[in-house]
């Protein structure tokens, strides 16, 4: 008798709780109104708040779903002022403000894409699934194509360094390779045979670059020549922009740890159940760390947030549960986080929130 | 707000109904169990295993047969809606060697001059990569889907002999355990599944694919294909691999499927039961000892495949009282496997518990609880009944502590527990002594899982 009435109590409780809930989903559900409302039609006047700012007129939510909802996003980006890049489905999309989501690719067929800001115009340097890159000047709003000579096959990563020098990496049965541009994506020097997944630019000697694909690679000579790194994770590299002393390779459940000469110095294993999809550093903070992580075999896993360097990791509850994270990018100022996911569209992260949880 | 304020207030409304229609019908703790559960953590350890069943039953439901130059390989699976293929399978039959890194979920992987990391989908132990992975790492030149298939090929193979129009299907027998219900007869010669055979006898089984060839613990084995899976003559396979200790006979009696249920716990009495799962090596003295000074009998669900690196302590489990069980030869989740497979998991066991300590198994406990009906009958007729667990010591869990282990039993102790823990656990071992004293304390008997069965009444069986 007595349990029963605590669990009455406790059931009391739960409506309040409740209607806490429905009042943070109701942002959400204006926010997809809206988008639904003004879809994927473009408008030409200027950005009076950019999409963080608006997100962040209210503070009291964890996460909340935004862009094309019933989609796959495989890739996010953000430029420095605020304006969202994804490719969704072999499409890449602009996303100004919470209102405006434009298509800006002719062709559907964009397996990846890199952000090229220089000063004046911002390029969207795309890599196609048939090996052409393609890019885009937000500026003239047009794209020209850029002969490379990859294979035709898909593009797998482009990365660019601080002096602006784009790299693109290649990795098919066909065949693969590095190669580098100078001149934004004008003329382009294939740098090695090796087939490519992922590549790091060193952000303050560009000339150690890192590549990984079946086993890594660190050149230092901008790619003169490689050298094998003696470590088994080769899921992808990440430095951090700040603190580059280190060097991380993601394996499925953690990540090795090297010098910059490639010298293996630690190793981070994560408990979890499942395997990474995707591994993001805060650019301002060493110790903070997203992860996108999921089980396969048992479609579970999410969001994951480390506050101490992937020591101990949180799954981000809210609506996120059970969604697979393909990639996320942190906002310029770092308050928020933008996650691109699987059949979900693009979810925003309120870090404010969720540092203080 | 003002919008939700009807809906809140009906939401309300609706809980009070609820709550009241709890006070007005208590029958004691009728939230936290019902007459078949002794207590929440028995409701939610039977939940949670039936749960994880139906959503790995679920999960697999979308499946693939992989052939590589037309033999039979394996399973693959579509998960949100990338196709994940079993590397060691695949790339064995291509001639590379797989080397599993289990401290990062890796596989390294070596032909010739080549050599490549791969990160992996682990289920169970079992690792899968996505197909798109698997094409460029292992260099396949040719993959096509067809419908539930997918047939990889090569240039330049040898092309297998194959047997067609083949009569209806036997059942093959290894000492009286139903290895196989394929075999053949063709031409009066009885033809067996060479991969059966090899994995029920504990050896390694490899296919070459460029070669059409199969090999048994690296001895070249003639077979051909009958329905796209290496035979083998079983009269060739006896000469070839020695196997005149062993009795076979085949039938072709239809084998219909029985009622059979699992044994979550014993009979209503103050008596449980302690089982420890996994492997057997030296590490397991230590919990032997604490188990002796206790008085406590135990049951032991040995994986087989390290069993024969580790004789001496398998009979010494035996000598000091305690029951070995069976574990399946490689621990992998059964949902996974084929039929014959599976078969081929407990036979192995079976043979090698057999032929250490003289005794054949009689309990099996499927690893991580994964069953179904379907292997109910498969343990039921190599003469094996599948046994569970009541109460989860969680000792498994990677932070474990043994005060952790200690109040999960003890918290959730009711007549006739059976607590499944694992071996090789220093948690486990420090937590054991509470455990057997204070449970004791509370008027509780350590008694084996033969003790506790036999108890069992007929009315809780049939639940």
């Amino acid at each position: 008798m007595k349990i029963n009435k605590v669990l009455f109590i406790a059931l009391i409780l739960g409506v309040f709780l409740v209607s806490g809930c429905t009042q943070n989903q109701s942002i959400t559900n204006d926010i997809t109104e809206n988008s639904n409302h003004n879809g994927l039609e473009a408008e030409k006047d200027e950005i009076e708040y950019t999409i963080a700012e608006k997100l962040l007129e209210k503070r009291d939510w964890d996460v909340q779903s935004l862009f094309l909802q019933d989609k796959s996003v495989e890739k996010i980006g953000l430029s420095k002022d605020g304006v969202i890049y994804a490719l969704s489905e072999g499409v890449i999309y602009q996303i100004k403000d919470m209102n405006r989501i434009e298509s800006i690719s002719d062709s559907s067929d964009i397996s990846t894409f890199h952000i090229l800001e220089d000063g004046k115009d911002t390029l969207i340097i795309g890599g196609t699934t048939t090996g052409e890159i393609i890019i885009y000047s937000t500026l003239t709003s047009s794209w020209v194509s850029s002969e490379i000579g990859a294979y035709r096959d898909k593009i797998n990563i482009i990365e660019s360094d601080n002096a602006g020098n784009i790299y693109v990496g290649q990795s098919s049965k066909e065949g693969g390779g590095l190669w580098v541009s100078k001149d934004q994506g004008k003329s382009w020097d294939k740098l090695t045979d090796m087939t490519v997944r992922g590549i790091a630019i060193h952000p303050k000697q560009n000339e150690y670059i890192y590549v990984v694909d079946k086993l890594s690679y660190v050149s230092k000579d901008g790619g003169k020549n490689f050298m094998k790194i003696n470590t088994n994770a080769n899921y992808g590299i990440l430095i951090h922009p700040l603190y580059s002393d280190a060097i991380y390779y993601a394996s499925s459940i953690g990540v090795d740890t090297t010098d910059i000469e490639g010298n293996i110095s630690s190793y981070t294993k994560f408990f979890l159940e499942g395997s990474m999809t995707k591994l993001q550093l805060n650019p301002t903070n060493i110790n903070e760390w997203l992860m996108g992580f999921w089980n396969y075999p048992y479609g579970k896993g999410g969001l994951y947030y480390s506050q101490n360097h992937g020591t101990i990791w949180t799954q981000v509850k809210g609506g996120m549960e059970d969604i697979l994270v393909h990639d996320i990018a942190f906002s310029e100022d770092n308050s928020l986080a933008f996650i691109a996911t699987k059949n979900n569209g693009i979810w925003a992260l309120n870090l404010l929130n969720i540092r203080n949880d | 707000m003002k919008k939700y304020k009807n809906l809140i207030l009906l939401m309300f409304i609706c809980i009070i109904g609820i709550g009241l229609f709890f006070i007005k019908n208590d029958k004691g703790n009728m939230l936290l169990a019902n007459d078949n559960y002794g207590n929440l953590h028995e409701k939610q350890n039977f939940e949670s295993i039936n749960n994880a069943n139906l959503d790995t039953e679920n999960r697999l439901k979308e499946s693939y047969n992989i052939y590589v130059n037309d033999a039979f390989v394996d399973v693959g699976y579509n998960w949100d809606g990338s196709i994940f293929l079993p590397i060691r399978s695949v790339a064995e039959s291509l001639n590379w060697t797989v080397h599993w890194i289990p401290e990062k979920q890796v596989i390294q992987l070596k032909k010739n001059i080549d050599e490549a990391f791969v990160n992996v989908v682990n289920l169970f132990g079992k690792a899968y990569i996505d197909m798109e992975s698997i094409e460029y790492t292992i260099k396949i030149q040719n993959i096509e889907i067809l419908e539930d298939c997918i047939y990889i090929s090569t240039l330049d193979s040898v092309d297998w002999k194959h047997i067609e129009n083949v009569s209806k299907p036997l059942n093959f027998y290894i000492n009286d355990m139903l290895m196989t219900k394929n075999a053949y007869l063709v031409d009066d010669e009885l033809y067996i599944p060479t991969k059966a055979i090899a994995s029920s006898l504990g050896k390694v089984y490899r296919y070459n694919a460029e070669e059409a060839s199969v090999s048994i613990d690296w001895i070249n084995i003639d077979s051909v294909l009958i329905n796209n899976i290496p035979y083998s003559s079983f009269t060739y396979l006896k000469e070839v691999l020695g196997l005149d200790q062993y009795e076979f006979r085949y039938d072709n009696q239809s084998k219909g499927s029985k009622d059979m249920v699992p044994v979550y716990k014993g009979a209503r009495g103050k008596m449980i039961s302690l089982t420890f799962d996994d492997y057997i090596d030296d590490e397991v003295l230590p919990l032997l000892d604490v188990l002796d000074e206790y008085n406590v009998k135990a049951t032991f669900f040995t994986i087989g495949n390290t069993l024969n690196q580790n004789k001496e302590v398998l009979k010494e489990v035996q000598k000091r009282g305690h029951i070995i069980g069976n574990h399946t030869w490689d621990h992998l989740n059964n949902h996974s496997i084929t039929e014959d497979e599976f078969r081929a998991q407990l036979i192995a066991t079976q043979l090698t518990v057999q032929e250490i300590t003289g005794l054949l198994p009689t309990y099996y406990r499927p690893p991580g609880g994964f069953y179904n009906e379907k292997m109910l009958n498969i343990a039921n007729e190599i003469g094996l009944k599948t046994i569970m667990w009541s109460i989860n010591s969680n000792d498994a869990l990677f932070d474990s502590k043994p005060d952790i282990i200690k109040d999960t039993v003890l918290n959730n102790i009711s007549d006739g527990s059976i607590i499944v823990m694992h071996t090789k656990r220093t948690s486990t071992i420090e937590a054991l002594p509470e455990i057997i004293k204070e449970a004791k304390e509370k008027g509780y008997e350590f008694v084996s899982i033969d003790e506790l069965i036999a108890l069992r009444s007929e009315n809780h069986e049939n639940k």
